[in-house]
């Protein structure tokens, strides 16, 4: 038998409460001189043995409802005491390394409603400390595994117990997934470190090492199976220790319930000018049983803007749920989602809620700047390569634009120098015959930068200049696939009434298609469109991850339109021109829309710099000087889904300078907690041409979102961890007593509970009955 | 205006007084003045002449006859008669020193039994008075002079109650020492022994006395209302006893009551009179009894 709380077995004391009440009741009476004493003895004759009996009754009602009560509340089991198998009966000293998972996994609830998995591991840690004797020699070491694993300050081999439990007390929650095998070498080098230097044997030989985890199934799996280096690792542990126990907390519930939000971000198109932007959220249901009646908020800069009710979310399924907002103003922004499981059986299916929240920073604008390159001019804008273009992306006269007009296209001849191209969002190429060194490396740059560059082939077009300048070679390839030339007649082009385009089945959930997903009408058009030539691609030396988004309806299928991610940007490339040359493609009613999407999609920059996992580096680079080191808050946005999110300044942070580059570079390591951090800082801004410089004032976000597959709480069982690693002599895979692992059957609480409701009952029927009768 | 001695007739108004013979005084001057309400009304008197009617007087005993002949009123007047002996055997033992209120059984029993005798002097009868406990402490001759009343009240004014009660042998000894017949009118709780107590009576109804028994209880003794837990301190020598009084109370009624019922019971088997008073009762009633057993009496001569 043991007890989950076993503080309230003081509660146990209450039980003479009822005898303590009579006492006291005994003791306050009052006096009365009676003269008719004579019935009165002989009612007490007769109901003497009655009355004692029913107050006797009563009291033992009482006193067996405070018993229960107390040992409903100290959650007692039937079994054995957890720590029966003592390391107090060794007769050598003790080196005892107890290793914590404080992987946010750890912060799932345990499955006997006893807190979390890690209290109930630092409760087994702070166990055995306590049985460690310090006459006999025995030291203690105390490891977090989060973070590549840490070895808690002064506990290293200690004799200072007292410090070692204020240590284990203090391990919390952290918001890592914690990497088994960097925390595996980390046991491994201390092991190492202890190593005899004058000899064989180590300092403290005789070393118990106990690893209290979820034993997450993934975790393990992750880190490496049979053969593996890990698998080696724990041999070697394993061989170097006297004892190695890894010790599953709360094996009973092999696949608790968890919902997570796994993912957030923008759907492409996140600018600013009135435009809507789409957010997608995922929340994933890692349980085995449908999860309903989840509420979602939807926060923009801190403040909640949408929500979603009663979400159903199947079992091991994922759900997207999109939120629309419109960004009035251009500038960094940062989005959040934060999900609640309602209600009883919710709850029970979302044993972890860290993981009930995420974070996507970015940057909205208000202006997109597209350059478009004109390979073949001609005499009158109309017969202009980017005339389409132009009148797709802007139908008014430079001069007479709107003010919120959001795309500014700009047609030059031929490319502009590097620091012109790098003020723009989205370069157009179009029909540009070739290319020199310089021009090659300029595009290179400003995609490497997050820049984006969308290419329309055509007659002009010289695939040798394209392939040497552009392709290169496939490592640092530009373009998704070298160029073989321009269709050839009578073989690739067989058909005189031309072409025609098909999407692929899976690019409709492109960003540039998306404007044509659910609407059949617009697609046909799409496929309807001529075209009438086009570049063939060398696809057997294609860049590895480009993808094909669209084919032309030719004996090979010849791709249409590629998309190739280079750097941090994109490149995409159309086969054919952006005239009628070769294509229809802009004489038809799809041309402004998918124009425009395409353009939105490009403009995007990939957001990834600015949203990092729990541990990862954050690099902020931006183009202009900082005049003094940024100052870093963290957006508090934890718990609040209804407040406002609170800033704390952290720290100063130092920034370098590359000169190269001409990009102020931010470097952020301590990411350990998820959340948003704000960046404040002041820029230099140039007014003119030998102009004043002017101090802006300027603040970016990072998002820090934990490691999604922390989340998969699924655990590996003791017999399958031994299967996975033979000959890794595990010393216990799991706890002698069932502290941390209480079977169903051998919760007596629940039943104790239900038998106090009915002894309530009982005392009250009786309590009446007996009164009913004195009455 | 005339005061209202009704007033008097209340045991709590009463024992705001001081004096015996006062309060006995006013008692019967009180119960008089009310008798007009009495059913007993003129039972025991003679008609003995007329007299001018005065306001205030009761029109019911007005002379209509002389009326009509004289138109006059005239108040007929009855000549009272003295020829009865009565004898109060008051209770003195020490149960009946319990009272819950401002006036104890005994303090009551006091009062009924001085209105009685002042009652009984008046209509010209002759009373005697008997104090016991366990044993006969005082007993007077019956006597109907005026004085006599004087002297009997300043015995009982005197004594208070310490002892038990042993009412079989009381009323033996009491028995024998009354010769000529008349009533006996036994103020007592009679927390005694039923039959014992029944025995004892039957010796005054076997020598051709007409016997009252006055049952003086407190209210508290009849409906034990105690509710918390209570220490009740035993008198004639019984232990002190700390119960739930809750739990007993059903019991002690059904003792109570079966004592009552008994005690009644009996008293009509032997044609004694029982009256049982209470003691926030008004204290007509122990004097109509006595009128009506006196009429009786009277009838029966």
């Amino acid at each position: 038998m043991s007890f989950g709380a076993a503080g309230f077995l003081w509660g146990l004391a209450a039980v003479s409460l009822p005898v303590l009440i009579h006492l006291i009741f005994r003791r306050r009476f009052r006096r009365v001189p009676w003269a008719a004493m004579e019935f009165l003895l002989r009612a007490l004759k007769k109901t003497r043995s009655r009355l004692l009996l029913e107050h006797l009754l009563l009291m033992l009602v009482r006193m067996m409802i405070l018993a229960l009560l107390a040992l409903g509340f100290a959650k007692m089991f039937l079994g054995t005491s957890v720590f029966e198998e003592s390391i107090a009966s060794e007769d050598r000293p003790v080196h005892l390394i107890l290793a914590l998972d404080d992987s946010f996994s750890m912060g799932a609830a345990h499955s006997g409603g006893q807190g979390t998995i890690l209290d109930m591991a630092k409760k087994s840690a702070l166990d055995r400390i306590g049985q460690l004797q310090r006459e006999r020699g025995d030291t203690v070491t105390v490891l977090s595994a989060s973070f590549g694993g840490q070895i808690v300050e002064g506990i290293r081999f200690s004799t200072d117990f007292e410090a070692a439990l204020a240590a284990v007390e203090a391990v919390k929650v952290s918001d890592d997934s914690g990497n088994l095998s960097y925390f595996l070498a980390k046991i491994h080098s201390l092991l190492e470190e202890d190593r005899n230097p004058e000899g064989k044997g180590s300092l403290h030989p005789g070393k118990t090492i106990v690893f209290l985890t979820d034993l997450q199934q993934q975790a393990w799996l992750g880190a490496g199976k049979e053969g593996s280096e890990f698998h080696k690792m724990l041999q070697q542990v394993a061989r170097e220790s006297q004892r190695f126990d890894v010790i599953g907390i709360d094996p009973s519930s092999p696949r608790p319930g968890n919902l997570s939000v796994v993912g957030l971000s923008a759907a492409a198109k996140a600018v600013g000018g009135g435009l809507k932007t789409r957010f997608v959220a995922t929340i994933k249901n890692y349980g085995e049983e449908v999860v309903s009646g989840v509420a979602v908020d939807f926060l923009v800069d801190g403040e909640k803007k949408d929500f979603r009710d009663s979400i159903e979310v199947g079992p091991g399924a994922e759900k997207d749920i999109s939120f629309d907002f419109t960004f009035q103003e251009s500038g960094k922004h940062y989005v959040a989602i934060m999900m609640e499981a309602k209600g009883v059986q919710s709850r029970r299916n979302d044993v972890l809620q860290v993981d009930d929240r995420r974070f996507y920073a970015f940057e909205s604008r208000n202006r997109i700047r597209v350059l478009l390159v004109d390979g073949d001019p001609g005499e009158r804008m109309v017969e202009s390569e980017v005339f389409h273009l132009r009148m797709a992306l802007s139908p008014f006269r430079r001069e007479e634009t709107p003010d919120d007009w959001v795309i500014r296209p700009e047609v030059v001849p031929s490319l502009p120098p590097l620091e012109k191209l790098l003020r723009m969002d989205v370069v157009v190429l179009a029909n540009v015959g070739q290319w020199s060194e310089e021009e090659a490396e300029s595009l290179r740059t400003l995609v490497r930068r997050g820049g984006s560059v969308l290419l329309f082939l055509g007659d002009l077009v010289r695939k040798s200049s394209y392939n040497h300048r552009l392709f290169g070679s496939s490592d640092d390839a530009f373009l998704p696939a070298p160029l073989e030339g321009p269709a050839r007649q009578g073989v690739d082009l067989v058909e005189e009434s031309g072409l025609h385009l098909e999407i692929e089945e899976d690019a409709y959930s492109h960003p540039i298609f998306d404007y044509f997903k659910d609407n059949e009408r617009l697609q046909g058009l799409f496929t309807q469109t001529q075209t009438l030539n086009y570049h063939r691609f060398d696809m057997e030396r294609r860049v590895k991850g480009s993808r094909i988004l669209a084919r032309f309806t030719d004996a090979a299928r010849s791709p249409a339109i590629l998309e190739h991610s280079y750097g941090r940007g994109k490149v995409v490339v159309v086969a054919t021109s952006a005239d009628r040359h070769w294509s229809f493609l802009s004489s038809s009613v799809i041309w402004v829309p998918w124009i425009h999407e395409t353009v939105l999609y490009l403009s995007h920059r990939t957001a990834g710099s600015s949203n990092v996992s729990v541990g990862e580096r954050f690099r902020g680079r931006y183009p202009f000087f900082t005049r003094e080191a940024p100052r870093f808050y963290e957006v508090e946005t934890e718990g609040s889904r209804r407040g406002l999110p609170r800033l704390r300044m952290t720290r100063r942070i130092p920034f370098d300078y590359d000169a190269v580059s001409e990009e102020t570079q931010l470097s952020v390591t301590e990411t350990k907690t998820a959340g948003v951090s704000r960046i404040e800082f002041e820029s230099v801004r140039r007014t003119g041409e030998g102009g004043d410089d002017e101090l802006v004032s300027r603040q970016d976000f990072v998002a820090v979102n934990l490691d999604r597959k922390e989340s998969d709480l699924l655990r590996i069982s003791p017999e399958e961890l031994q299967e996975t690693y033979p000959g890794v002599p595990f010393g216990k895979t799991k706890e002698s007593g069932d502290f941390s692992a209480p079977p169903e059957e051998s919760r007596l609480w629940w039943w104790l509970f239900l038998a106090t409701l009915g002894l309530l009952f009982v005392e009250s029927q009786l309590a009446l009955l007996f009164g009913a009768k004195h009455r | 205006m005339a005061e209202d001695y009704t007033r008097y007739l209340d045991p709590d108004t009463l024992n705001k007084l001081s004096g015996l013979e006062l309060k006995a005084r006013l008692i019967v001057e009180g119960f008089i003045s009310g008798l007009h309400r009495s059913p007993y009304q003129g039972f025991s008197v003679e008609f003995a002449q007329h007299r001018e009617y005065v306001p205030g007087d009761d029109i019911r005993h007005m002379d209509w006859k002389v009326f009509g002949r004289s138109d006059r009123y005239y108040i007929k007047q009855y000549e009272e008669e003295t020829n009865l002996v009565a004898y109060i055997l008051l209770d003195m033992s020490q149960s009946m020193s319990y009272g819950n209120g401002p006036v104890s059984k005994f303090e009551y029993a006091t009062y009924v039994a001085a209105s009685l005798m002042r009652l009984v002097l008046t209509q010209q009868d002759a009373v005697g008075l008997a104090l016991f406990d366990d044993q006969v402490r005082k007993f007077f001759r019956a006597s109907s002079s005026p004085n006599h009343l004087g002297v009997l009240l300043s015995e009982i004014m005197q004594t208070s109650p310490v002892e038990k009660t042993n009412m079989e042998r009381i009323f033996h000894d009491v028995a024998d020492r009354i010769s000529s017949r008349g009533v006996i009118i036994v103020i007592s709780d009679f927390f005694d022994d039923p039959d014992r107590v029944l025995t004892g009576l039957s010796h005054f109804r076997h020598k051709q006395h007409d016997v009252i028994c006055m049952q003086i209880l407190d209210p508290y003794e009849v409906s034990f209302p105690f509710q918390r837990m209570t220490m009740f301190e035993g008198m004639e020598e019984y232990e002190d006893l700390l119960v739930n009084p809750k739990a007993l109370r059903s019991g002690y009624l059904q003792e109570m009551n079966g004592f009552l019922r008994d005690l009644k019971a009996g008293c009509l088997r032997q044609r004694t009179d029982y009256v049982r008073i209470q003691t926030d009762e008004l204290l007509d009633v122990a004097l109509s009894t006595y009128l009506a057993s006196r009429a009786g009496a009277q009838r029966a001569r």
